[in-house]
């Protein structure tokens, strides 16, 4: 290749350069970008469960209570029986579990979310246990935990008593607010197995469930081994279909919508533009080649062979799209930073939100998740992304390149 | 031993239906180191002839040699690197590529078609820049100098390569007479200088006179050839 024909044309086409090394490398970077947040997906999508350290939440779909009929939809409060706890937590990928009963306690004073959980569990337990304001970690017997603001709205503090559908607890600590982000948050924590018996108390209850004797749970927490490459919600689903499985996957539709450069309508945004910046692409070569017409006639004629134009003309485009390729992934690297300092808004289902739908206003706040995006920057996908744009880039500069053979040498044309 | 034969050499050209002779079987000889012209109206055939010793172009019939070399059995590729080996050519537009300076246009022939390494072509142009008298302007642009000057560098560009042979179409059709005449006058001491053959062709008189052996060429047949001073009598 002759570089110093190259940088002349180079110097004499400055705008139309320009314009072309722009344009590639945007819509290089903008690949880039969004192939990173589709890499990123699984990690923004597991952002809601991580605060409570699981991968998984197992709810059941539930009946409506008869008072209710024709006012709420379904909600996932139905029990889990024990058989279907023990399948759930032998599952192969299960790696750590825990349960719990949650449910909601309407009186005449206050509405509460409580949620039973096993006094020894390393889950929710140590959740709460890391979470203290005041009192101390105490669920034994009638002892219950309130949140901060449960606290403050019923004038609660450690040693108060509180009613729960008609049974009498002690308040035996505070708790720090929103300290689950807001997945399953319950205003009072209890034992299990007293909320149980508080579950079985519950005349609406009866009427809807065989409830049994002993300890009921209808919230399933699972610690997920990553590397497990099997569908784990077809394997839950296997157990009982009606159990309901929420996971990173419950999320990943929401973020794409989100982050619309990956969602559907960007996808189809890529495939135009692409299809525009490829059809734009070729013209400039053909536009090239036509302008340079007289040029390539003088230099064959001159004795260059159709091979050294070849050489001479990819060379050309692949110092250029190697340009807009540097130029591209510096953009994308930019555009990520960028992104890392944003976040991203997830709404809770109402399956494992705080508070029922009937209750919009709180529910409105407590049902979105905010979190920053964590995005990783995979060196070798944007090492492949950018072989993958030269290669077809070029491809097509070569396949455009028929029409060198139509230039023939300059000929004498004299008079 | 002659630079060029042409033997009974035919060029037709079809249009249509119809067969055009351009050049009716015409026969010279032409040795190393001549100045020479041919001459004519036009559609006389001169450009068709210089086409042809140029391998841009093929005959239709006869037997046309250029340095040893039977220019009917040359393919595409191998017709780019006889001209690039030993051909120059000089054209009344010039022809000079817009993009490069005027270092540049003379280097290009060496670095593609010669490969020829950074000093050695530096030092070519530069000597070259020098006999055409364009040092001052090598790092202007065509479109900074007078059609003159671009001849001039043409010249050094069809003499770069130190071809055996240099073809000029109508070398002088763009210039005004004193510059056609120092044009011509530059040629001819490129010939003394680096003992290449020139060949062009003219339809100006005054500028004929200059040519030391005149063909004559007529509807596409030679007519004439005169041979002035002794110097060559092919």
């Amino acid at each position: 290749m002759m570089k110093s024909y190259f940088t002349s044309f180079v110097r004499n086409n400055k705008i139309k350069v320009a314009l072309l090394l722009l344009s590639l490398s945007l819509y290089f970077s903008l690949i880039a970008v969004s192939v990173m947040l589709d890499r990123s997906i699984p990690d923004i999508a597991a952002v809601p469960l991580k605060s409570i350290g699981v991968q998984t939440i197992v709810q059941k779909t539930g009946k409506i209570p008869e008072k209710m009929v024709g006012l709420i939809f379904p909600h996932s409060n139905a029990p889990i029986s024990e058989g279907e706890r023990v399948a759930l937590t032998g599952l192969p990928f299960v790696e750590g579990h825990d349960s719990g009963l949650y449910f909601w306690a309407f009186d005449k004073k206050a509405f509460a979310a409580v949620l039973g959980v096993d006094h020894g569990s390393r889950i929710v337990a140590d959740i709460l246990k890391n979470n203290m304001l005041q009192g101390g970690f105490d669920l034994s017997g009638i002892g219950v935990l309130v949140t901060a603001d449960f606290a403050k709205k019923n004038d609660l503090s450690s040693g108060s008593t509180l009613d729960i559908l008609g049974k009498e607890y002690v308040v035996r600590g505070i708790l720090k607010p929103n300290m689950s982000g807001n997945i399953i948050p319950a205003d009072v924590y209890m034992n299990i197995l007293e909320a149980s018996t508080s579950a079985r108390r519950s005349t609406e209850m009866h009427k809807l469930y065989a409830l049994g004797d002993g300890r009921i749970s209808n919230v399933v927490l699972l610690r997920t081994d990553p590397a497990w490459t099997g569908d784990k919600e077809k394997a839950i689903k296997a157990i009982n279909k009606e159990l309901l499985v929420f996971s990173e996957r419950t999320f990943t539709k929401e973020i794409q919508d989100q982050l619309k450069l990956i969602s559907a309508s960007g996808r189809i945004m890529f495939l135009v533009l692409g299809t525009a910046l490829l059809v734009a692409f070729c013209l400039l070569i053909m536009f090239n080649l036509k302008t340079r017409e007289k040029e390539i006639s003088v230099l064959r004629m001159l004795g260059w062979k159709l091979a050294d134009l070849k050489r001479q003309f990819i060379g050309e485009t692949l110092v250029l799209l190697a340009v807009s390729l540097v130029a591209g992934n510096l953009l994308a690297l930019a555009g990520l930073g960028f992104l890392r300092t944003r976040t991203i808004s997830m709404e809770l289902p109402w399956d494992i939100s705080a508070k029922p739908h009937f209750l919009p206003q709180e529910n409105s706040i407590e049902r979105i998740i905010t979190a920053q995006i964590p995005i990783h920057i995979d060196w070798l996908s944007l090492v492949q992304l950018s072989a993958a744009f030269l290669g077809i880039f070029l491809a097509i500069n070569y396949a455009l390149f028929f029409r060198l053979r139509n230039i023939k040498p300059q000929e004498m044309q004299g008079r | 031993m002659s630079l060029i034969t042409a033997e009974n050499v035919r060029k037709d050209y079809q249009a249509g239906e119809v067969s055009i002779a351009a050049l009716k079987g015409i026969s010279f000889e032409i040795e190393p180191a001549s100045f020479v012209s041919f001459v004519g109206p036009s559609g006389s055939g001169k450009t068709t002839l210089l086409n042809l010793i140029g391998c841009l172009d093929r005959p239709t019939g006869g037997k046309l040699t250029v340095a040893d070399t039977d220019t009917a059995v040359l393919d595409r590729k191998q017709s780019a690197a006889f001209r690039g080996t030993n051909i120059g050519f000089i054209f009344q537009d010039f022809n000079l590529l817009p993009v490069l300076t005027v270092f540049e246009n003379i280097e290009y022939p060496l670095l593609m078609v010669r490969n020829t390494p950074a000093e050695e072509r530096k030092k070519r142009v530069n000597a070259l820049l020098q006999a055409v008298g364009m040092i001052e302007q090598k790092d202007k642009y065509p479109d900074q100098i007078s059609g003159g000057q671009k001849q001039r560098v043409a010249v050094a560009r069809a003499l770069v390569t130190n071809p055996k042979l240099v073809l000029a179409d109508e070398p002088t059709a763009n210039l005004d007479h004193t510059t056609a005449y120092m044009v011509i006058d530059l040629m001819k001491k490129m010939r003394d200088e680096f003992r290449t053959t020139f060949i062009f062709s003219t339809h100006d008189q005054k500028i004929v006179g200059e040519a030391e052996i005149i063909y004559s060429l007529e509807d596409g047949e030679l007519k004439d050839r005169q041979a002035k001073g002794g110097k060559n009598n092919g």
